[in-house]
């Protein structure tokens, strides 16, 4: 057999050839992508909300070890001067709450991984 | 319904399924659906040719064209019409087809066949010329069969090949060449 005759072959071998997918791939397929998304949102919101809760919780410990360390003298403004006697408690309630947002985001992210 | 709205929404699909493959990217980057079925409709025939060649087990075979579509959908953002959107889908589908099949170590030598029907001349000889082609396809690797597939059935160019399975030029002649005379010298045995 020579190469041109087995390139005619091939040719009409392998290009007239047309798979048969299943009826309504396309719908399908889109939705595959509408539960993708769907579960995409959730992370979404998951994530910034979990970054800015670390951010709002290490920007208070910096501001309790000033104030610890007397770097800060915090003045007399109301209930602004009430914050050195709630930072201890709320330190570790943010520190808590942005490690779930952040452990919710990793395991809602195992699936989604747009 | 309203008879108005059936006609809009009828001209709106008209509309869709016409539109060229630029708006309907742009449609779907901007949360069209609609407009990434179609896409999908246009494509998924091409794809699944070059998936059923390069993937052995049938049952795989739909799970890795869906596969495609969806991480097409997933990257669409980093398509940027420097090649084919065509030639981008084949990019996917060469990546995650030939992925799976280095995953599974599948046995080349199985190739299904019975759901692949074909649309050419039925004339005793000719069925049986493919069939004999078939078998001599099936020997060949995963690799060489997705090639051979984009080169022929396709009609990618060498080039375009070379960007898909990211080889160079010269690689993807030689794995023709080395393709063609392995297929040449199982026929000629075979009708020997």
């Amino acid at each position: 057999m020579n190469d041109d005759r087995l390139d005619a072959h091939l040719d009409r071998r392998l290009g007239h050839v047309q798979p048969v997918l299943s009826a309504g791939f396309a719908h399908r397929v889109t939705l595959r992508i509408a539960g993708i998304r769907s579960r995409t949102s959730p992370v979404a919101v998951a994530l910034p909300a979990g970054v800015a809760l670390g951010a709002l919780a290490l920007a208070l410990g910096f501001l309790q070890i000033l104030v610890g360390t007397g770097y800060i003298v915090m003045p007399e403004l109301g209930w602004l001067s009430q914050i050195r006697h709630w930072l201890p408690a709320a330190l570790p309630a943010l520190v808590a709450a942005a490690g779930l947002v952040a452990i919710d985001s990793f395991l809602s992210g195992k699936h989604v991984d747009r | 319904m309203q008879p108005d709205q059936g006609g809009a929404r009828r001209r709106d699909m008209t509309e869709t399924v016409e539109a060229t493959e630029a708006t309907l990217i742009a449609r779907t980057l901007a949360g069209d659906m609609r407009a990434f079925e179609v896409l999908v409709e246009r494509h998924q025939g091409g794809v699944a040719s070059f998936i059923w060649r390069i993937v052995p087990d049938r049952l795989d075979r739909e799970e890795v064209c869906q596969e495609v579509f969806i991480k097409a959908w997933r990257n669409l953002n980093r398509f940027k019409g420097d090649a084919a959107f065509s030639t981008w889908l084949y990019t996917i589908a060469w990546r995650t087809a030939i992925s799976l099949v280095r995953k599974r170590r599948v046995d080349y030598e199985v190739f299904d066949e019975s759901l692949v029907h074909g649309t050419e001349d039925r004339g005793a000889e000719t069925v049986e010329m493919n069939d004999l082609l078939d078998d001599a396809i099936a020997t060949l690797s995963p690799e060489e069969r997705g090639i051979l597939t984009l080169f022929h059935a396709r009609e990618c160019t060498i080039e375009e090949i070379a960007a898909i399975v990211d080889r160079p030029s010269g690689t993807i002649k030689s794995i023709l060449a080395r393709s063609r005379s392995k297929l040449k010298a199982q026929l000629e045995e075979t009708l020997r």
